[in-house]
């Protein structure tokens, strides 16, 4: 058995990985927001073992390093460039040293939250953004066609979601080129990570109507494995 | 377009151009319950793969022990994948259940589901249940032939389509193969094999949208509901929950079906058949069979199933030993009343023979039969039944506004009327997206039901009932059906819905005059048993509609849900003597009822598709005023037309104690009953008619064993009572009686009816035939009225 996979096998045992979804189940109840953890635990389940035979879909990246290291972006600060670490050093080495060389494209997807953006100001907590809803959504980065797709990054206006930190879609508001820039240069792709104003951001939006977390999960489920849908 | 099918693109890397400009409007489903139920079920599963996987990293278990909180059994039953067993999961599941149960788009989507599987069968019914192409009439079974001309011509679609032959298909019907029938029904004669049958009827179609097919409980709620309630009423009977009325009337699951209403196939019978089973008359050659293995071979143990050890000798089959006497001989011969003869005549059942010797009586009730010169024969209708989901009639009526108060519901006793429902959904079902699989017919007798409207209050009135067979349900821990309502949850009925659809009647004009609710009403007519509103035709239809209209509106409150699936029930009963006729070529008993009952619309009636029209059509013989005989149906003999009618055995109310004489009740075999348009025949004897009233259909005027034993002072009331009312009847004459239930659309056999009673059976009550006929024994046999207790079979309520 390959080391990767026994790493994510461990990882995967991990009672803290899935005690609180047990413990939790009520969430993937009617009229309840899912976190990250069921999300994202999902996703990865359904990728990793077609992590070889899939080469159609995208490389799915687990929210938690994702959201590190939107994190890490918002301290910095979007005009400063450091902090870019190379696939050696990077936080995907363990677990995708032996799918990322493989790949026959250079495609991830991966979920954010939505309300990021409140975390770093001074009103907002790590704490009360997690006690608050989590609204997800879904981003895919094509660095061959040099596309960055995000689905239900702006929530409308409606009422229900009120953690909005723009008015209208835009991938700066969630550090979408910082991302694509860092996300690159941590999976090996350093000549796809140079900045340029020819990437196609297409977005797509929708009025939320609440509890559609459910549909971002739809939309990373059918990216990573076409077969699910 | 919705998201998953651009992103599915996307990653296919089909059909991508254009979908992912700014342009293209990108949607959500509305509905996202069966991702999340996935979504569920995944997630448990992959927490038992890892829990497993937990088990064989040593150094993982000891590192980070898992805290199962108060639940110690939770991660046996992960590890064991009974996620049933999990309480949180059981609860989500659940919840994820009801709300797909509520949800429009999950509807919709198991509804398509539904009829994606239901449209095969339904084509495959519509092409190859088709009979073919038939040269010739449908009525004659020898020109039944395909010939190969028409076939070829079927064959290359030459053929018009416009065949008058083909039967015209409404697009509410269907074609399907019919249940057979049975060969034999009784073991005395063979029955009568149809021989115009068709190979295919016509059915109603069954549609989704008819009710509310993918809501309610299921039948394992109810059952869990009754555990629930046995448990309780072992452990609390103080908290017994069944007694809660309302958890009582509620819905339990049953829905309608289209064709539910439907007692018959919707073919006409051919009239052939049909007669057949009007006085069926058995082959004389059957019936002389039967006499004969009835004479010769019958022995002792075919009488008394004692076997060998009979207690009576051979003689009295034979009646070697005995006197033979008839009923004259039992006045005359017996001696004076209060002699000691009469009474061993009465008591024992012997004779005097003189020398001190006594011979036992043989009671032989055909011996002194007579054949009355004159015999009339009357017809008519003597009840009527109409079931319809929608109503409509033509004069004026009574809305009932206040709750039914008397102790029986409206239709409370079993009148051979038939539903068909559909059974509670499984749960199974529920999670598979089905409606029930089940459907079965329960008497209409078993549903509740109340008072809608009247149209009078005299005997014979017609009355409407509405019956509600969602609530349809047992007394818990008893076995009889609770069909009234409790005045609790009719006053939901009356209030939500019977006085808001009347507060939205739009004629002005009445509005002043309708009460504002149940309890002003009330209030207005206190005392009053009853308060009814008069209101118009045309008010009747709005009153329908407004009806639908407020329970589609309450949609989902178990308040109203309830009450949906209704359907009326129209009775006029006991109007024989308004519609007979004795002039039969003249007179038609369905021109009276009409000319009698000008408030109703007839012909809307009559046709099937606005529900199902019964009539009892009554034959009565009655011998002339001046004959003074009493008449009396052979049993014997008129088993043999039943069975060769192929009714079911049915009840056999003997006269007294003599099992030769009597009435009998039967209902008509299943398949039969489909084909014929037939449900049920009664024969019964005009004699009871002496007695009838209240006194027997209450039956609390009679004596128990025990005051009789005692000589009790209600034993002598009553046959002092009885006494009274034979003798007071001693001059008069009384005749047999012979009903059948049937469509009306048996009026079209009237003329021809009329022909076979008067034609076949009057001559020989005129000419007074005693010589051998070949039907002879299948009708009446006339007793003479020499003041003989003659008690007949009670036609509905058992005999005396």
């Amino acid at each position: 058995m390959e080391r990767n996979h026994m790493a994510y096998l461990r990882q995967k045992a991990t009672p803290y990985e899935w005690q609180d979804i047990l413990a939790n189940l009520n969430i993937l109840g009617p009229q309840q927001w899912l976190s990250e953890k069921v999300i994202c635990r999902d996703l990865m389940d359904l990728w990793w073992p077609l992590r070889h035979e899939s080469q159609t879909g995208c490389v799915y990246l687990p929210f938690s390093i994702v959201h590190e290291n939107s994190i890490a972006i918002g301290k910095r600060g979007v005009d400063e460039q450091g902090g870019i670490t190379h696939f050696r050093e990077g936080p995907f080495h363990d677990q995708y040293s032996s799918v990322v060389p493989r790949l026959s494209h250079r495609r991830i997807g991966f979920v954010l939250i939505r309300n990021l953006g409140l975390l770093q100001t001074s009103h907002g907590s790590w704490t009360n953004a997690t006690e608050s809803p989590n609204h997800f959504f879904a981003v895919l980065f094509d660095y061959d066609s040099r596309r960055a797709y995000s689905f239900g990054a702006f929530g409308g206006q409606s009422t229900i979601v009120r953690c909005q930190v723009a008015t209208e879609s835009d991938w700066g508001s969630w550090y979408g080129p910082e991302l694509w820039r860092c996300l690159a240069c941590q999976l090996g792709w350093e000549e796809a990570s140079q900045p340029s104003d020819d990437i196609n951001v297409i977005t797509k939006d929708w009025e939320q109507v609440g509890f559609h977390a459910i549909c971002t999960f739809c939309v990373l489920t059918a990216s990573v494995n076409p077969e699910w849908l | 377009m919705y998201a998953i099918d651009i992103m599915s693109r996307l990653i296919k890397g089909t059909g991508t151009e254009g979908v992912l400009d700014a342009t293209t409007p990108i949607s959500f489903p509305t509905c996202l319950h069966p991702e999340r139920k996935q979504l569920l079920h995944r997630t448990m599963l992959e927490i038992h793969k890892s829990l497993v996987i937990y088990g064989m990293i040593p150094e993982l278990t000891e590192e980070q022990p898992i805290d199962t909180g108060n639940n110690p059994f939770l991660l046996d039953n992960v590890r064991a994948k009974k996620f049933g067993s999990v309480p949180s999961f059981r609860v989500v599941s659940r919840q994820l259940e009801e709300a797909m149960l509520r949800c429009d788009q999950c509807g919709t989507e198991r509804r398509g589901v539904v009829e994606k599987a239901l449209r095969p069968i339904a084509d495959i019914l519509m092409v190859t249940g088709r009979p073919k192409r038939i040269a010739g009439g449908r009525g004659d079974p020898s020109r039944m032939v395909i010939s190969n001309e028409d076939e070829e011509l079927v064959e290359t679609g030459e053929m018009d389509s416009e065949d008058e032959d083909l039967p015209m298909l409404k697009p509410t019907e269907f074609l399907a193969k019919p249940q057979p029938i049975p060969r034999t029904q009784r073991a005395s004669v063979p029955v009568y094999n149809l021989v115009d049958a068709a190979s295919e009827v016509r059915m109603r179609k069954f549609d989704l949208k008819h009710d509310d097919y993918d809501t309610g409980p299921t039948a394992e709620d109810t059952l869990a509901i009754h555990r629930e309630l046995i448990v309780c009423f072992d452990n609390q009977p103080e908290d017994f929950k069944w007694i809660s009325m309302m958890l009582r009337f509620r819905d339990h699951g049953y829905r309608v079906l289209p064709g539910s209403l439907d007692q018959f196939y919707l073919d006409e019978p051919s009239p052939r058949d049909q007669l057949a089973h009007l006085f069926p008359t058995p082959p004389s050659h059957d019936v002389n069979e039967w006499r004969k293995r009835a004479s010769e071979e019958l022995a002792l143990e075919d009488i008394i199933s004692l076997g060998n050890q009979s207690p009576l000798p051979e003689s009295c089959i034979t009646g070697s030993d005995m006197v033979q006497w008839g009923l004259k001989d039992m006045i005359n011969s017996s001696g004076p009343e209060g002699s000691v003869s009469s009474m061993m005549a009465y008591v024992t059942g012997r004779v005097d023979m003189g020398s001190e010797e006594s011979s036992y009586i043989r009671l032989d009730m055909m011996k002194d039969r007579v054949w009355p010169q004159a015999v009339e024969i009357s017809m008519d209708i003597d009840s009527v039944i109409w079931l319809a989901t929608r109503l409509k009639v033509a004069g004026v009526f009574n809305l009932h506004t206040s709750p039914y108060r008397k102790e029986r519901p409206p239709i409370s006793i079993a009148n051979h009327v038939y539903v068909e429902l559909l059974w509670p959904r499984t749960d199974e079902d529920v999670a598979g997206g089905r409606i029930s699989g089940g459907a079965k017919q329960v008497p209409l007798s078993n549903l509740p039901n109340t008072h809608f409207a009247t149209f009078g209050r005299v005997e014979g009135a017609p009355n409407i009932a509405v019956v509600f067979p969602r609530m349809k349900h047992r007394y818990p821990l008893r076995s009889y059906w609770e069909t009234k309502l409790p005045q609790e949850v009719e006053l939901l009925w009356l209030r939500n819905v019977v006085y808001g659809a009347l507060h939205r009647l739009e004629d002005n004009g009445i509005k002043p005059y309708v009460g504002l609710s149940y309890e002003d009403t009330k209030w207005r007519h206190v005392g009053a048993q009853e308060t009814t509103q008069v209101l118009a035709h045309e008010h009747l239809e709005q009153l329908q509609d407004h009806i639908d209209a407020i329970l589609e509106e309450n949609h989902g409150d178990p308040s109203y849900d309830c009450f949906r699936s209704y359907f009326f029930v129209l009775e006029i009963r006991g109007i024989k003597v308004a519609t007979s006729s004795d002039d039969l070529e003249s007179k038609d008993p369905w021109d009276s009822l009409v000319r009698n009952y000008p408030a109703f619309d007839w012909e809307y009636m009559e046709d099937t598709e606005n529900g199902e029209l019964l009539i009892d059509l009554g034959f009565g013989f009655h011998p002339s005023k001046e004959a003074h005989v009493v008449g009396f149906w052979n049993v014997e003999m008129l088993h043999l037309g039943y069975g060769f009618g192929g009714y079911n055995q049915g009840i056999t109310h003997s006269v007294c104690t003599i099992p030769s004489l009597g009435g009998i009740q039967a209902e008509m075999s299943k398949a039969r009953r489909l084909r014929i348009h037939v449900a049920y025949r009664q024969s019964y004897n005009l004699a009871y008619e002496a007695i009838r009233g209240k006194l027997t259909r209450e039956r609390n005027g009679f004596f128990s064993a025990e005051s009789a034993y005692h000589l009790k002072d209600d034993y002598r009331t009553t046959i002092e009572g009885i006494t009274g009312a034979f003798t007071r009847s001693i001059n008069r004459s009384y005749g047999v009686r012979d009903e059948y239930r049937c469509r009306a659309s048996i009026r079209r056999l009237f003329p021809v009816l009329i022909l076979k009673v008067c034609g076949l059976l009057l001559p020989r009550f005129h000419n007074s035939l005693m010589t051998l006929d070949r039907h002879e024994d299948t009708w009446p046999s006339w007793t003479p009225s020499c003041g003989y207790p003659a008690i007949s079979g009670s036609p509905s309520r058992g005999g005396v």
